[in-house]
């Protein structure tokens, strides 16, 4: 039977497309950048890729037939045997795919490289070859190199780094500090608020709360776990061995998802002691600063008026003084006052009454100075006053200590046990100079006061103003 | 070689056995003839693959070829290796990393050719008509997928595998052959395995 030439042709050119089709499917197992290689039921190698021919540094004819296993190192060899055999023993349960990682070292080459395999049954089975295998060899040397540093870094992260299991046990001890830091080196397989010895028994009742919380939440999602993050306990001091000192430890919680279902958790802590230590310092520093502030407060402050006693009187009038020498200040004056007869009201009603009249005319002046005003309890019944000028208003010192005279003259005070007591008070003021020292101040206006007391008293004698006693 | 006897009697079993060597001399003979024409020179000599089995994957490359008649139908494949393809069997030395080319193809194809059209020759001359397909070539593994499965016809199938060996390194072929009925084993014990026949036209499939 003779076959027409259009039908020969016809069928060679099927032919010729069917074989350039399966030879574009050769080429990109070829070209594939992972191992890939056919394996029969000996593990002999029936098919390899370039990537295959290059790992072992044999050419495609060379590869033919060379057995899968013996291209590993012995101890290797049997990593991979273990793991093919997975195929001969679960027949019956149709394993799909074996993963795992066996190293291979390629000729003249130094160093082995980490291979992932992937090695699956072929539907196809051939009467000759028996049951065919897919292996996928994929070069996972910079993601094992990358994951040794990582670890490398972990190791050496001064944290204690555990895993702990659904049910509360430490099963991964990630990095060398752990032990160091819980001065414990049994960690693996023991629940943390067992593995340490806590310093209360408050926290460690906490602690194992905690744990309970968290492995509540094993198969939740990760939301519920951090739901309840303001309950984990956070900081807690462990006992040092052999010795009366505490260690405060800072600890963080992370739950490990898989699927979307809670399996495991990260637990990360740290020394947290210098921090704790510092705080208290900081806490002690503060404290300190505020007992002196407040011992300062007590020397400068006269208890019985509220005026400043003598000792802020020079820092007081100093700042005043420097912010006229400097032009802060266009004026000051300084008012001196003395409760008249004082003596003799100490000898009529007792000094609880003397006391009683300084203090009502210490508040007669608080409750007269501007805010810029430096009132001081300078002796026994003196008080003097620097007061600066007050929104460009200057010489105020005449009217100011006019005012306490008055309100003191007509108010009086009280004795201890009610009685009425008339004080009046007699006054000097003067007009403060750039050059003049404290000192000569206070004399200067003493002068004026003298000269007042011997004008009858309750009156005032200023360097402007004379004003006789009602 | 195998034979499956199933439907013929203990007396005819010598008979048939004589037609698988005849065939297997015709085969083998033919061979190393047009392996030595197609090469120029070459000296080579068929030995026996150890424990072959129909569908073993011999080589990385194959290329596949029916001769198909009647009474009996072969399937025949030639298996080498990639360097034997590119060096076109004059060394077996030849560089292993240059990919295969259209003409590399080629050249075992019509080697293929020549052969399987030697043979439709030497069986034409005992009136053994068959017509021969257009060879195919691809992967060697590909003899994963090829069916050996028992039948129950043809009545007498046989496959085997041998292996020339030469100069240009080993060179494997396999065949496997399938008789319709049993008035072709005369006229295949007639054929003289080393009598190319005149050339005449072949079918071609």
């Amino acid at each position: 039977m003779m076959t027409s030439s259009n039908e020969l042709l016809a069928s060679q050119k099927m032919l010729a497309l069917l074989e350039q089709a399966n030879s574009n499917v050769e080429e990109i197992l070829d070209g594939f950048p992972s191992v890939f290689g056919i394996i029969n039921a000996q593990y002999f190698i029936i098919r390899a890729n370039a990537a295959f021919c290059d790992l072992l540094q044999l050419s495609m004819d060379e590869i033919l037939h060379q057995s899968f296993i013996e291209m590993f190192q012995v101890e290797n060899q049997k990593i991979v045997e273990h793991h093919l055999a997975e195929f001969s023993k679960t027949q019956e349960n149709d394993t799909k795919e074996v993963q795992f990682r066996a190293d291979i070292t390629p000729p003249h080459n130094h160093g082995a490289q980490q291979f992932l395999w992937s090695i699956a049954p072929l539907k196809t089975s051939s009467p000759a070859e028996g049951q065919l295998y897919a292996v996928v060899g994929k070069d996972c040397s910079s993601i094992y190199a990358s994951e040794a540093k990582l670890s490398g870094i972990f190791e050496s992260l001064p944290l204690a780094i555990l895993m702990v299991d659904a049910n509360g046990y430490i099963d991964e001890v990630l990095s060398r500090y752990s032990e160091v830091l819980l001065e414990n080196n049994e960690l693996i397989g023991k629940r943390l608020y067992e593995a340490v010895d806590l310093a209360s028994d408050k926290d460690a009742e906490d602690l194992a709360m905690t744990f309970k919380r968290m492995t509540g939440c094993v198969g939740k999602s990760v939301s519920d776990f951090s739901a309840l993050d303001p309950y984990y306990l956070k900081s807690f001091a462990i006992k040092r061995r052999n010795t009366f000192n505490r260690k405060w430890i800072k600890a963080s919680y992370q739950a490990i998802p898989a699927n979307n279902a809670i399996q495991k958790f990260l637990v990360i802590l740290q020394d947290d002691t210098k921090s704790i230590k510092m705080a208290n310092e900081r806490k002690r520093i503060h404290d300190l600063e505020r007992q002196s502030r407040e011992l300062y407060e007590c020397a400068v402050r006269d208890p019985l008026t509220g005026l400043y006693t003598r000792l802020y009187m020079n820092d007081g009038f100093t700042t005043l003084l420097n912010g006229f020498k400097y032009g802060h200040i266009s004026a000051i004056e300084l008012i001196i006052f003395d409760i008249d007869n004082f003596k003799g009201v100490n000898d009529t009603y007792g000094h609880a009454a003397g006391d009683k009249a300084i203090t009502a005319v210490g508040q007669e002046i608080l409750e007269h100075c501007n805010t810029g005003a430096v009132a001081v309890r300078y002796g026994g019944d003196e008080f003097l006053v620097m007061l600066p000028e007050d929104h460009g208003q200057s010489r105020l010192g005449y009217s100011f200590a006019n005012t306490v005279r008055k309100k003191i003259e007509a108010t009086g005070a009280q004795t201890p046990s009610g009685a009425a007591m008339r004080i009046t008070l007699s006054a000097g003021v003067i007009s403060c100079r750039k050059d003049e020292t404290i000192e000569a101040l206070i004399e200067r206006v003493d002068s004026y006061l003298y000269k007042a007391k011997n004008a009858g008293k309750n009156t005032i004698f200023s360097e402007t103003h004379v004003i006789e006693g009602q | 070689m195998s034979a499956d006897l199933n439907s013929i009697n203990t007396t005819n079993e010598a008979y048939i056995l004589n037609a698988q060597r005849q065939m297997s001399l015709i085969l083998r003979t033919t061979a190393i003839e047009q392996v030595e024409q197609f090469v120029g020179g070459a000296h080579s000599q068929a030995v026996n693959i150890d424990q072959y089995t129909p569908g073993q994957v011999l080589a990385n490359e194959l290329v596949l070829l029916t001769i198909s008649g009647a009474e009996l139908q072969l399937l025949i494949k030639i298996h080498c290796g990639y360097q034997q393809v590119r060096s076109r069997f004059t060394s077996k030395d030849n560089n292993g990393s240059a990919p295969l080319t259209l003409q590399d193809i080629d050249f075992i194809k019509e080697l293929g050719n020549q052969y399987c059209g030697a043979i439709c020759r030497k069986l034409a001359s005992q009136d053994v008509i068959a017509g021969l397909s257009i060879p195919l070539s691809t992967r060697g593994y590909y003899e994963i997928y090829a069916d050996y499965t028992p039948k129950n016809s043809p009545f007498i199938k046989f496959g085997e595998g041998w292996v020339l060996e030469g100069d240009f390194g080993n060179l494997f072929f396999s065949c496997y052959t399938e008789l319709s009925n049993a008035q072709v084993i005369p006229k295949i014990l007639a054929i003289n395995p080393t009598e190319d026949s005149p050339a005449q036209d072949i079918d071609f499939f």
